[in-house]
């Protein structure tokens, strides 16, 4: 019997990004007998690229405008919190909108006024769309793989809503009593932390690596509380750490989690 | 008319009351969508909207969700979305027509009918998210066939969706994705495609 154990991104493709992305991650799941979605991965998913859905979501709501939220969109990924949307992406889309220039839409502006206006209109047509997008990602999110595992007794799921137009996510962290409840489980396998440690020091020195590693360290000291923000710098380490030993860890992101999965004997796939 | 346009009405000593009459909400503004409207309806005996005490002048609580529908009833955008869906649902049953009588010249050229109207509805968009989630599903799909006529059954599907629209032009946003899977289901790409090419780039 072959399982996959489903990492964030691997549930961002299949959700938030229709087409040929969504296509290739759900034919990689039918492949195995039984797909498992821990809910670490829904909440890397709420907190990362189902925010920064909501976030584009919120500057068409707020703009109004295509040309405006394209300037937003530019400024962002040149930011230091840029998303992965790299400039070439957003050239699709001036194209795009360069494209329907051609187009007059003339005699609709004399009926409908600023309504009818390319820019309105290319606006709406995207906020619309983003709309769905994050409403049907979040409600499919636990009907995508066999099962949901791993629970999180610290974590709120919550439901996603919609406010004065805005998308609301709610929490997006965890919110333990004591300490995350990931903690216990993890600190029964010290060495297992301690080869995961091992074998992030043999990867690209990067912001990620280091902050993980740091958490890794200070797991095995029994005094220390695991806390939200740790918990949420762990990534890739809580998908290698939790796997089923007869399951692979099904990601789009091998580079960093082949390394973690391989120290435990594991194994991570793309689809 | 209000069988098929979905439009509350409120029964008062026998007649018919509009809720659109309702003064406070004027044609056009904007009200927070969490926000429930308090309006006076002296002497309404109808148990469906009597939340306030049994007699005399009383004060109704009245949802968003009651009141939106009527917003824009009769408005010039609900008549000529009416009109225009009247027209693509003819379109869309004269292309299935042509089709089974085997001539994909007409069935083509009545799709392409169809899909000229479709920047108009989506200007009627006022009408709410779920017409405007429908129409811009519709205006990807053809954009994603580029050119292609569709076949049968994505016909098929279109003229479905179309006329439940005509017949709710009020749905709401989720409503409305249960027509766009509709739409999905044989194959029509409800999204605009350089924003799916721009979604899917990392």
């Amino acid at each position: 019997m072959t399982r996959a154990y489903v990492e964030t991104t691997v549930l961002a493709d299949a959700l938030l990004k229709p087409g040929p992305r969504a296509n290739a991650a759900k034919s990689a799941l039918r492949r195995y007998d039984e797909s498992l979605l821990p809910v670490y991965s829904i909440k890397e998913f709420k907190a990362g690229p189902l925010a920064h859905y909501v976030w584009f979501h919120g500057k068409l709501v707020t703009t109004g405008s295509w040309q405006k939220t394209l300037g937003q969109l530019r400024k962002t990924a040149m930011s230091p919190f840029r998303m992965r949307w790299v400039s070439t992406a957003i050239e699709a889309l001036e194209a795009a909108e360069h494209k329907d220039r051609a187009i007059t839409l003339g005699h609709l502006v004399d009926k409908y006024g600023a309504l009818a206006t390319r820019d309105v209109v290319q606006c709406d047509r995207y906020r619309l769309s983003l709309r769905r997008i994050i409403m049907r990602a979040w409600k499919k999110r636990r009907q995508l793989t066999s099962t949901v595992v791993h629970e999180l007794s610290c974590y709120p799921e919550g439901d996603i809503v919609e406010e004065r137009g805005l998308i609301e996510l709610g929490e997006v962290d965890c919110c333990p009593k004591d300490e995350c409840c990931l903690a216990e489980e993890l600190r029964r396998h010290p060495e297992s932390l301690k080869k995961m440690k091992a074998a992030i020091a043999g990867q690209p020195r990067k912001d990620e690596n280091v902050k993980r590693s740091q958490v890794l360290r200070t797991l095995t000291r029994p005094s220390h509380k695991l806390t939200p923000k740790q918990c949420r710098y762990l990534g890739d380490a809580v998908f290698a750490y939790f796997c089923p030993p007869d399951a692979v860890i099904l990601t789009t992101n091998t580079t960093d989690l082949i390394p973690l999965a391989e120290a435990l004997g594991k194994k991570a796939e793309a689809p | 008319m209000a069988t098929s346009t979905n439009i509350v009405e409120f029964r008062s000593h026998g007649s018919l009351i509009p809720i659109y009459s309702d003064a406070a909400i004027s044609y056009g503004q904007k009200k927070p969508s969490e926000t429930a409207t308090t309006a006076s309806f002296p002497d309404v005996q109808d148990p469906i909207v009597s939340e306030a005490g049994p007699s005399g002048s009383q004060s109704l609580r009245l949802s968003q969700a009651e009141l939106y529908p009527a917003r824009h009833a009769f408005s010039p955008e609900h008549i000529t979305a009416l009109r225009l869906l009247a027209l693509a649902v003819g379109r869309s049953k004269r292309a299935l027509d042509a089709i089974a009588a085997d001539n994909a010249l007409v069935a083509d050229t009545e799709i392409q009918k169809l899909q000229v109207l479709l920047p108009e509805l989506f200007c009627c968009r006022v009408l709410g998210d779920g017409f405007g989630t429908i129409i811009n599903s519709f205006m990807s799909a053809f954009e994603a066939l580029a050119g292609d006529t569709p076949d049968v059954g994505q016909i098929r599907a279109i003229n479905r969706v179309l006329q439940l629209l005509k017949e709710k032009p009020f749905l709401s946003a989720d409503e409305a994705d249960d027509q766009v899977e509709v739409l999905e289901s044989v194959g029509l790409s409800p999204y605009p495609r350089e924003l799916v090419e721009f979604l899917s780039s990392d």
